[in-house]
């Protein structure tokens, strides 16, 4: 596992909207590079994303993001975040949201043009900066927000369904970029698509019911959801979890805790 | 700081949010603002003409419009000479078979015709009073038809009929000459009244709980300054608590706002969207405050700020405790709004502060039949009660209420309002995406 790899602790984390437990975990410790977030819709993806970048106040417990040096990230410093649907005004240029962005991160409304040039080439933004917001896919809010991410140099990139609405192409292109990231930064991606998530992640977190039902590298994960003597894809033991109850809460990954 | 200072920055380059957060609500409220000083100072410039002199003028009022509109239709502005009523008789040589009884009742387009299958017993004293002075003749005939004829149907109902604008203006003075006589009436009425004031001279009035007596009259400068300040301060506080909504919705509309917050931090964008709220209500004040200050001295005079020193402390810890019990009021109506829209309770939440304030008012203004000292207790009670005491806090500089009143009741407002946002605030932290 590289050095830029993170630790997630949770400890009696406790996260409630009015009388609705979104999350309840007695107790978190993994390291992962690339950690994926799976589980059912509701499952809790979102809500621990939120209450990891302190959007969102634990009821109880507390849940940090530490380095390799055990140091804890700060969220507006040391993380980016790029929602479900993206995020551009509807009404301003993508140029003027962007430069709006890097005046705020960077305090160099130019910064897209010099060191974040480089993301807005990678991620194809260039073609977009003189449209205005409202008239931008889905695919592409997502792809300006992702470049915008990228250009604050974060050490652990936060995705919510990153893949949801991509063609072939975006999804193998936005599969490259994370692993030409990998490198540099930690990513945390919550998505339904189980193919893309056995191909990029180092570490499996699989959420049930706000709970976090096993966690694991992808092989050991598929191991534990299947049961003992059969084999099949991260996306067979998704369906068979989701088809029954799993199993009790058990880490698999013990080589990866830290 | 600075990244709050930049994000504000950054916003304000935004053109929707420069438009829609600053320009136009301050423009907005400035108008309001003018449009209350106009209001006020054509309300006290009535007030202080005296009912005579204001019943000399109603008396000449109706007069010149009816001279200027006799002037259009006979050439001349002066009553018309006596009526003469025009029997026609029975004519077998006349083309219409009936004639008009003499020389002068020849037919003119002006007169008034009552057409009736009896003229010569037909009544009509009636329509003498109604145009006599307004018209030159009045035919009582069968098929004559000059500009205004008055006929009957079968059920024996009348119908009149202005045959032309001329005709109609004819109809006019009539009706106005009834309207003449019914203003007369009030103008002696005020004449009474005139009389009446200057038997007593300026009326005060004494409340047990006031410092001071209570000024009745139109010169009383407080009463202006009071309805104005009053109106700042709300649209101030209104402004204020909507600049909050406004930029969560409009980041939570585009989908910005959780990576804004995350980006930011949720403390440099919260200090944020306070410094766009400052500014937006120094924006207004400082459009206003220039326009209260001159519009106040265009009506009460040059010295009207002076005239308030002695009253200085207390108004001051008027404005305070408005200032306080107004947020209050803002906030719990904003904050029911945001989180229980979608309940079909929402309206009461929003309007039941309102209507407490309501029944305060009654409560307090009820109390005064009862002349005791418990009576007075129980409106200095309601006074320092917030939102109870809504009506009382607003007026109080013209009530002259105990200075510790209305510290009482801003105090309250403050520590009421400081828990409510402390109770939601956990809230809003956890629905940022729903705001």
């Amino acid at each position: 596992m590289s050095d830029v790899a993170v630790s997630l602790r949770a400890s009696g984390l406790r996260v409630q909207y009015q009388t609705l437990q979104a999350l309840d975990i007695p107790d978190l410790s993994e390291r992962g590079g690339v950690i994926a977030l799976v589980g059912h819709n509701g499952a809790g993806k979102s809500t621990l994303i939120k209450t990891m970048l302190g959007l969102l106040p634990p009821r109880r417990g507390a849940i940090s993001v530490l380095d390799s040096s055990g140091k804890a990230l700060v969220p507006e410093y040391d993380m980016a975040f790029c929602p479900e649907n993206g995020a551009v005004f509807a009404d301003i240029s993508v140029e003027h949201y962007v430069k709006l962005w890097c005046r705020i991160k960077q305090g160099d409304g130019k910064h897209y043009r010099k060191a974040g040039s480089q993301y807005v080439e990678m991620l194809d933004i260039a073609p977009l900066l003189s449209k205005r917001g409202r008239e931008l896919s889905k695919g592409q809010r997502r792809r300006v927000q992702t470049a915008l991410g990228f250009m604050g140099d974060p050490r652990l990139f936060l995705f919510d369904e990153p893949f949801d609405g991509l063609d072939v192409q975006r999804t193998i292109q936005l599969m490259e970029i994370v692993e030409a990231e990998r490198p540099k930064r930690a990513f945390l991606v919550s998505s339904h698509r189980m193919d893309v998530m056995e191909q990029v992640a180092d570490l499996v977190i699989v959420l049930r019911h706000g709970e976090v039902a096993c966690t694991g590298s992808v092989e050991q994960v598929t191991k534990t959801l299947l049961g003992s003597g059969q084999s099949g894809s991260l996306t067979d033991a998704m369906r068979k979890h989701l088809q029954h109850d799993c199993a009790p809460r058990q880490s698999s990954n013990s080589g990866a805790r830290s | 700081m600075i990244r709050a200072l930049r994000l504000v920055w950054s916003l304000m380059r935004i053109p929707h949010v420069t438009v829609s957060l600053f320009l136009v609500p301050t423009a907005l409220s400035l108008v309001f603002v003018f449009v209350q000083l106009v209001v006020t100072g054509v309300v006290v410039r009535t007030a202080e003409v005296k009912p005579r002199a204001f019943g000399d003028r109603l008396k000449e009022q109706p007069r010149q419009d009816v001279r200027t509109l006799r002037g259009i239709l006979y050439g001349s502005k002066e009553p018309r000479q006596k009526l003469i009523i025009c029997r026609w008789h029975p004519d077998p040589s006349s083309s219409t078979g009936e004639s008009p009884p003499s020389p002068e009742c020849s037919p003119d387009r002006l007169d008034v015709a009552i057409q009736s299958d009896a003229p010569e017993s037909l009544d009509v004293e009636m329509y003498r009073s109604w145009f006599d002075g307004e018209a030159d003749r009045l035919h009582v005939c069968r098929t004559c038809d000059p500009d205004v004829v008055i006929s009957f149907g079968p059920d024996g109902k009348p119908k009149t009929e202005a045959r032309s604008i001329f005709g109609l203006g004819v109809l006019v003075l009539a009706v106005t000459k009834r309207d003449s006589m019914r203003i007369e009436h009030r103008a002696e009425y005020l004449q009474v009244i005139g009389d009446f004031q200057d038997t007593i001279g300026s009326m005060f009035m004494f409340i047990p709980e006031a410092s001071g007596f209570v000024e009745l009259s139109a010169s009383n400068a407080l009463i202006p300054f009071t309805a104005n300040v009053v109106l700042v301060v709300m649209i101030a506080v209104w402004l204020a608590l909507r600049a909050h909504r406004k930029v969560l919705e409009y980041f939570s509309q585009n989908g910005v706002l959780l990576p804004l917050v995350a980006a930011t931090g949720k403390r440099p964008f919260y200090l944020a969207v306070w410094m766009l709220t400052g500014a937006r209500v120094s924006c207004f004040l400082m459009g206003s405050l220039p326009m209260l200050y001159f519009g106040l001295q265009s009506i009460s005079g040059k010295g009207v700020f002076e005239s308030f020193r002695p009253d200085a402390g207390m108004l001051l810890v008027w404005a305070v405790a408005l200032i306080t019990t107004l947020g209050f009021l803002t906030a719990i109506a904003s904050i029911s709004d945001l989180k229980h829209r979608d309940s079909m309770f929402a309206l009461l939440y929003r309007y039941l502060p309102f209507a407490v304030a309501v029944l305060g008012a009654f409560l307090w203004a009820g109390s005064f039949i009862l002349a005791s000292d418990s009576s007075t207790s129980f409106r200095l009670a309601v006074a320092s009660t917030p939102i109870l005491g809504l009506m009382p806090l607003l007026i109080a500089p013209i009530l002259k209420l105990p200075a510790w009143v209305l510290a009482l009741h801003g105090g309250a407002s403050l520590v009421a309002l400081l828990a409510l946002l402390r109770a939601n605030t956990t809230w809003f932290a956890a629905h940022l995406e729903e705001v």
